[in-house]
């Protein structure tokens, strides 16, 4: 039987594979078909990272195998661990950590299953009903990416590369 | 090298600073036994204004010496509604864990 860190390994370098599609996207805009594809692969990346670390802090991967929505509440603490690894000087970082909450919350909406009580159908995957008309998400203008264009947005893209090659490296040795 | 005390009061110290929502912080403590074992990670439990109620889900940390941590870590955040229900035991701490002292706010960033 498989210990939970091997478990939180195979999540963190998942997590690591669909983050690097994400940076492929941004190295290579022409290969993106359609925006939402980009997104699937950042909302992907940051359920993995979170799933991790929830696998170290006890969770049963049952639990998490059949489970998504953890983003909006685990990402900020992973983030914020982040922060304070990488920054002596801490005077400023709430401005960061105010927009990645609210980030992390419209990441979490990506994921089809994550519909807060049907009030965000909108996601990256699969067309809904909005307004008695049939929405694509081929065609929707998605927030998170316009979040992830302002300075604080790149900010938190920069902690994300971070945190996952930092949770990789700590379970490898 | 500080201790795990030390250490803890400085983790905590730091989130108050960063993240505006916390309105306070908890150490939690498991049995004696088990918190005088080297490796047993800090425990924090963080009271957030700002945070999604979803129950009791930890999730932790290595350590990282070369940033000043040396001890791995465990953050609980709740919501101030679930930290009532963990006052009033309808939510439960894992694997027997209580909710410990408080972590006061440091002085001289109360005025942020």
């Amino acid at each position: 039987m498989n210990e939970p860190t091997d478990w939180a390994l195979g999540y963190a370098q998942q997590a690591n594979a669909n983050f690097r599609a994400w940076e492929l996207y941004e190295q290579h805009p022409e290969a993106v078909a359609a925006e939402c594809h980009k997104l699937l692969f950042l909302q992907m990346a940051c359920e993995k990272l979170c799933k991790a670390h929830l696998i170290r802090g006890g969770t049963p991967v049952e639990v998490l195998q059949s489970s998504h929505g953890y983003v909006a509440k685990q990402l900020p603490t992973v983030i914020k661990r982040q922060i304070i690894l990488m920054r002596q000087n801490l005077n400023g970082m709430q401005g960061v950590l105010t927009p990645v909450r609210h980030l992390a919350e419209e990441i979490d909406v990506l994921n089809p299953s994550v519909r807060r009580d049907g009030r965000r159908p909108d996601n990256c995957e699969y067309p809904w009903e909005a307004g008695g008309q049939v929405v694509s998400p081929l065609n929707w203008s998605f927030h998170p990416l316009r979040l992830c264009n302002v300075p604080a947005g790149r900010t938190f893209i920069k902690l994300l590369r971070e945190a996952i090659d930092r949770i990789i490296d700590e379970l490898e040795h | 090298m500080p201790t795990k005390e030390e250490e803890a009061m400085t983790l905590a110290q730091k989130h108050y600073q960063i993240e505006a929502g916390l309105t306070q912080i908890f150490r939690i403590t498991g049995s004696a036994e088990v918190e005088l074992r080297p490796l047993e990670p800090i425990k924090l439990l963080e009271v957030n204004e700002n945070t999604v109620p979803s129950g009791i889900m930890p999730i932790q940390f290595g350590p990282s010496p070369a940033s000043g941590l040396y001890y791995p870590s465990i953050i609980l955040e709740v919501t101030p509604d679930e930290f009532q229900r963990i006052q009033n035991q309808e939510l439960k701490l894992p694997n027997g864990w209580k909710v410990g002292d408080l972590i006061p706010r440091p002085s001289t960033e109360q005025g942020q």
